[in-house]
């Protein structure tokens, strides 16, 4: 308990030294600002109308801290009570939700909340997925598809966030959509990095056929993967079928120019982090009118490029 | 036959490659010797066609030489991140269903299972060979293959390269360490300032340093360490 609390202490001084460095008026202004903001939020919104998304977002954040947080393997050096550390932790940054929906009569919502808080303190605590076969082989990806199996390991849990926002939240006309297209969007970053020569030359000779095989993949991979959206979109707004097969297509050809670009600038062994802006400039311009002729464009003149590129690598030089 | 007539390669101003000539029958197995910045790892890029040559001709069998005839084990090996060595050597099987991966693992003794990032730098010298003996091309380039390996490991890459050469396959192999060629070469070339000073076969091999480090006098071994 000493321990718990010495901790727990020390989290206070790291905050107060942040406040220091902010300056005390500003660092008042900032929480009053914070906290009358959300507030606000929830009260505009009508906490009871919008549980569901707010809900979501607290929970998501928790497990976005959680998983993105350096000092976990610290507070179970020095504590054998890591969990409760953690727990408690986000217990006190989910208290307005908490505190709503007690307001709001929704023990519903505040139970979800703190299910999912008891479940992510666990995680690297008591449970590591790294040591679950399932997850450290990911059967369901082919092996060939070495990217997903790379980007699944890096982004699985954002998707999996992106996945279960959309099904819980389709009640909310748009929800299936944006999360799609979010989804889309975590899979392009997939590839961004470009793997050795020789581990290309095993796709085969003809830059045509390799880049097909690649986009194959992936737009297979990418319909089951966002296949329970699609479904539910259906099942709700079956009228609105034509919209959301809209949106997939969007998605399907912003899949593909990711990997056509990243193969008409491909250097073996590179990492190239400027593809994913790109892939979201391509997103954008079908959002925006007489713009979305341009991604076509783009896609006819980097598939000459990819394999003029990808012949460099892959056939006879001399 | 692999054949390389004439070969140049020039990094801007600077030649690194000049005028060279090689042969190597199918079955041989061909050392390159040479210092540091001789030119050695260039004349192997140039051979594989990820440099661009100044002039002349690399020819197998008297046709125009192409990636695909070629399997190049590198010098550094580069992976792709998040992926076990498993996954890794999966992707071999999509061009030679048969490689058996376990069977080389074997011998190897990886934990396959692993993410790649968490391997030694032995461990991904032995994952990277074990992956280019899943192709079965005429031409094997081997640059530095020792580097990083522990003794066990050298005497089965020794026993791949032998096997290899037993298969037919040309085999160009560098090294910086003289035994390792010449316990297992059947000739050596001695690469400097990007021109072949002389080749020799296995009758030559005992003076072959010698003739290397002739140039090497006592005064340049005068060792300037602060009295």
């Amino acid at each position: 308990m000493k321990l718990f609390l010495y901790i727990e202490s020390l989290r206070f001084r790291q905050l107060f030294r942040i406040l220091v460095e902010i300056g005390l008026i500003r660092a008042l202004f900032v929480l009053g600002f914070t906290g009358y903001l959300l507030f606000a939020i929830i009260e505009f919104f009508n906490f009871a109308f919008y549980a569901d998304l707010i809900s979501f977002g607290f929970a998501s954040s928790v497990i976005s801290i959680h998983l993105q947080r350096k000092d976990k393997a610290f507070v179970r050096k020095v504590s054998s009570m890591a969990f409760f550390v953690f727990l408690t932790e986000y217990l006190l940054l989910g208290l307005p939700v908490y505190f709503c929906s007690i307001l709001y009569d929704s023990a519903f919502h505040a139970l979800l909340l703190l299910i999912v808080s008891l479940a992510i303190s666990l995680v690297n605590t008591t449970i590591s997925f790294r040591q679950i076969t399932f997850f450290k082989t990911l059967p369901f990806i082919p092996s060939s598809n070495i990217e997903w199996k790379s980007g699944f390991r890096r982004k699985a849990v954002y998707i999996a966030l992106c996945l279960a926002g959309g099904l819980w939240l389709s009640h909310i006309n748009p929800a299936p959509a944006v999360a799609i297209i979010i989804i889309t969007f975590i899979v392009c970053s997939f590839y961004t990095e470009n793997e050795p020569e020789i581990m290309l030359q095993n796709y085969g000779y003809d830059t045509y056929m390799v880049l097909l095989k690649k986009i194959f993949q992936a737009v297979f991979m990418l319909i089951i993967l966002i296949s329970p959206l699609i479904i539910k979109f259906l099942y709700l707004y079956p009228n609105e079928a034509d919209i959301f097969a809209f949106a997939i297509a969007v998605c399907i050809f912003t899949l593909a120019f990711s990997i056509i670009f990243k193969y008409a600038v491909y250097e073996p062994a590179t990492i190239v982090e400027r593809n994913v802006l790109i892939n979201g400039f391509v997103l954008i311009c079908f959002l925006i009118p007489y713009v979305a002729p341009l991604p076509i464009i783009m896609l006819i003149y980097y598939t000459g490029k990819a394999s003029r590129n990808l012949k460099k690598y892959l056939h006879a030089y001399n | 036959m692999l054949t390389i007539k004439n070969l140049s390669v020039s990094y801007g101003n600077q030649d690194v490659i000049k005028n060279l000539d090689l042969e190597i029958k199918p079955g041989e197995c061909h050392g390159i010797a040479g210092l540091n910045g001789a030119g050695k790892t260039t004349l192997f890029n140039a051979i594989y066609g990820s440099v661009n040559k100044t002039s002349g001709e690399i020819l197998l069998f008297n046709e125009n030489i192409g990636k695909s005839n070629i399997t190049f084990l590198e010098t550094q090996q580069f992976f792709y991140s998040r992926i076990t060595g498993n996954e890794y050597l999966k992707i071999f099987q999509i061009r030679n269903k048969k490689f058996d991966i376990p069977a080389w693992n074997k011998i190897f003794n990886l934990p396959v299972n692993k993410l790649i990032e968490n391997y030694s730098t032995g461990m991904k010298k032995k994952l990277g060979l074990m992956g280019i003996l899943s192709m079965d091309n005429p031409v094997f380039l081997f640059d530095e293959p020792f580097n990083g390996l522990d003794l066990e490991t050298n005497r089965i890459v020794k026993r791949i390269l032998e096997n290899l050469a037993h298969r037919q396959k040309i085999i160009l192999i560098s090294s910086h360490i003289m035994e390792s060629l010449t316990g297992l070469c059947d000739k050596i070339s001695y690469l400097n300032n990007g021109k072949i000073e002389f080749t020799t076969d296995k009758t030559g091999f005992k003076e072959i340093e010698n003739r290397i480090f002739k140039g090497l006098n006592e005064e340049q071994l005068d060792l300037p360490f602060s009295k």
